[in-house]
């Protein structure tokens, strides 16, 4: 099954790089710059998982995730953070407000990151939705 | 003239007055006529009169006179001298009062100059406590604050008359980051009366006033010969809190200036990586290899602005682990893999021996610990001649696991294996000329094995090759470790 994936990040060229490859790899991703267009897109869209910039300009990575969450659509949609290394306590403050994983940009090439990505999404698939008996 | 004076004189020549009548009314019986009567009165007048000049010239002057100079004594006029006495007792009295005020002026004198003395002593402490810009702070033997100079009010907030007399754990609170120091630490003093100096220095401390904190280093001195004046310790407190707002603008500025460089080259390297795979079967050797260089170049400069930013870190106490139970085998295959190509082309086999025997989680920082493993991969591979061999294996332990990393290199020698582990340390040998390198990879990969409460240690031969491992705590120890 195709995945629709929500991407908030602001550099153009890792946004370009994460799409490419998420797309590659059977996911259908709609990629946005800040996270008004996407908080937009998410109200408007059904989507799998988002993946989400912490360091963003404007309203930043914290903020989208917390409107995320006190939204009644949005708020049981899967979200990993995307972050610099050193950015412990703010990936520890996104993990309190219901984020499900995080991912350090520079210790991962892209395909590595995709390959994280659907790690965390099926591990956190699996403890939400224990395999239903089979009859 | 004041009045017990006049009514001593009133009384005095009503006395011969009475006197004088008495005489008078005598003779008077004598004659016992007008004439009689007259002479009498006379008579009586006379004495009268001349008992009055008499008492005024010998008892009334002088006494005047002792009263005058002592009115001008007491107001500290010590010129006034008596003179003009005769022989008589008066006059001895005279003697005896200019002796007096003579000598009373010596002992004023010098007693105005012994008070000048020790003010201009005390102004002098003074001065120099209140021109110190550290916090001076002395306390007696039971601790009591006896001297706090302006800076320590200042920083504190208290005014001195609030704390003088008051003991020292009272008034300021001071802590080691989170853990609270008591006077006994900081503020020792001494019964003895042996030692002295310096008995404690620490930085950094956190010390709270009133309703007011701030950082400082702190020194403390017990005082020799103490219990004479009875002052038992005194304190300096230097205020850092301006070097630490400073330190703090720097952290900001090297977390800020390595963010701008961080976000280009991870999209250079995302670049590279893509462009690699893509063109694995279509592009000839040498292009290959020059894409494969320039990733290996991107790879080694980020882990160079990683390295220093995780110093900057280490140094402002700002470095965090976030712990989760980690399959460290898991771990340990990518990190490999990550490395593979480096060691490609140094044409060196690089193997992970692993087995699939049953292992309890780690309890890790997978990022941290993958940046540990990375560390002493890139060195076995930078410091390993071509051609060479790089293994990994892991290890039970009790209720840690070890794992080992060892290569076929040129080896370390017994001098250089002390400073191995040292911030920039690096041995002048033929690899290290050849390999960049900041000499702190070592340094930043003990620091975070020692945040996960594990050792790390290295086992060389100078020739033969190294072998670095390191022990990591498993779930069943985690009941009795803390990390912070
Ligand atoms: N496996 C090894 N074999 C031989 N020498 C080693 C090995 N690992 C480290 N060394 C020596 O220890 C020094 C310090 O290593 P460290 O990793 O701390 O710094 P570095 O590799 O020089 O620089 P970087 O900060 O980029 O890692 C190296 O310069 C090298 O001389
Ligand atoms: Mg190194």
């Amino acid at each position: 099954m195709v995945k629709k994936v929500l991407l908030i990040e602001d550099d153009e060229f890792i946004r370009d790089l994460y799409k490419r490859q998420l797309d590659i790899c059977d996911m259908f991703t709609y990629a946005f710059s800040n996270g008004a267009d996407g908080l937009k897109s998410a109200q408007e869209n059904q989507y799998d998982l988002i993946l989400l910039d912490i360091m963003l300009p404007g309203m930043n990575g914290l903020d989208v995730l917390r409107s995320l969450k006190q939204n009644e659509k949005t708020k049981n949609i899967p979200v990993i953070m995307v972050s610099n290394l050193g950015q412990e306590s703010v990936v520890k403050e996104g993990f309190a407000l219901g984020a499900i994983g995080y991912l350090i940009k520079a210790t991962f090439t892209p395909d590595q990151i995709v390959q994280e990505i659907t790690k965390i999404f099926d591990q956190h698939s699996q403890s939400a939705q224990p395999p239903q008996a089979k009859g | 003239m004041n009045l017990p004076i006049k009514w001593f004189l009133i009384s005095l020549t009503l006395f011969f007055y009475l006197t004088g009548l008495a005489a008078g009314l005598l003779i008077g019986e004598f004659f016992s006529n007008l004439i009689g009567a007259i002479a009498a009165v006379f008579i009586m007048v006379i004495i009268g009169l001349t008992s009055y000049l008499v008492i005024h010239s010998t008892i009334i002057n002088p006494l005047q006179k002792l009263q005058n100079s002592l009115k001008n004594i007491g107001e500290k006029d010590f010129e006034v001298r008596l003179d003009g006495g005769s022989q008589n007792e008066i006059g001895g009295l005279f003697g005896a009062f200019n002796t007096m005020v003579v000598d009373l002026k010596a002992i004023i004198e010098k007693l105005e100059q012994d008070k000048n003395l020790k003010s201009a002593d005390k102004d002098k402490f003074e001065v120099v406590l209140s021109g110190i810009s550290d916090a001076i702070i002395a306390v007696d033997l039971d601790q009591k604050i006896q001297i706090f100079n302006s800076a320590a009010q200042n920083l504190t907030g208290y005014s001195t008359e609030e704390v003088i007399g008051h003991h020292i754990g009272k008034v300021i609170r001071v802590f080691d980051r989170s853990d609270e120091l008591l006077p006994f630490d900081y503020c020792p003093v001494n019964s003895s009366n042996s030692e002295e100096g310096v008995a404690f220095t620490k930085k950094d401390l956190k010390i709270v006033g009133k309703n007011k904190e701030f950082f400082a280093n702190l020194v403390a001195g017990k005082i020799k010969g103490g219990t004479g004046i009875n002052l038992g310790c005194i304190l300096a407190l230097h205020d850092t809190s301006e070097e630490k707002r400073l330190e703090e603008m720097k952290l900001d500025f090297v977390s800020m200036a390595a963010h701008e460089l961080r976000t280009p080259l991870t999209s250079l390297r995302g670049y590279l990586s893509v462009l690699i795979k893509e063109t694995k079967n279509t592009l000839g050797a040498d292009d290959t290899m020059f894409l494969s260089r320039a990733n290996i170049s991107a790879q080694q400069l980020s882990a160079l602005i990683e390295n220093l930013l995780n110093v900057s870190r280490i140094e402002n106490h700002k470095l965090t682990i976030n712990i989760e139970p980690t399959d460290i085998r898991q771990l340990i295959q990518q990190s490999v893999d990550q490395i593979m190509e480096r060691a490609t082309e140094k044409k060196i086999t690089l193997e992970f021996k692993r087995d699939d025997s049953p292992l309890p989680k780690v309890l890790i920082d997978k990022i941290r610990i993958g940046e540990v493993l990375g560390n002493l991969l890139s060195n076995a591979i930078a410091y390993t001649q071509d051609g060479g061999r790089v293994s990994v294996w892991i290890e039970r332990k009790g209720d840690d696991v070890v794992t080992h990393v060892a290569d076929t290199g040129e080896g370390i020698s017994k001098e250089s294996l002390q400073h191995l582990f040292t911030k920039f340390f690096r041995i002048s040998g033929k690899l290290e000329q050849t390999t960049k390198g900041t000499g702190l990879g070592l340094y930043i990969s003990k620091e975070i094995i020692q945040m996960h409460h594990g050792e790390i240690w290295v086992e060389s031969e100078l020739g033969k090759g190294s072998t670095f491992s390191f022990s990591l705590p498993t779930e069943s120890k985690s009941l009795v470790l803390d990390f912070k």
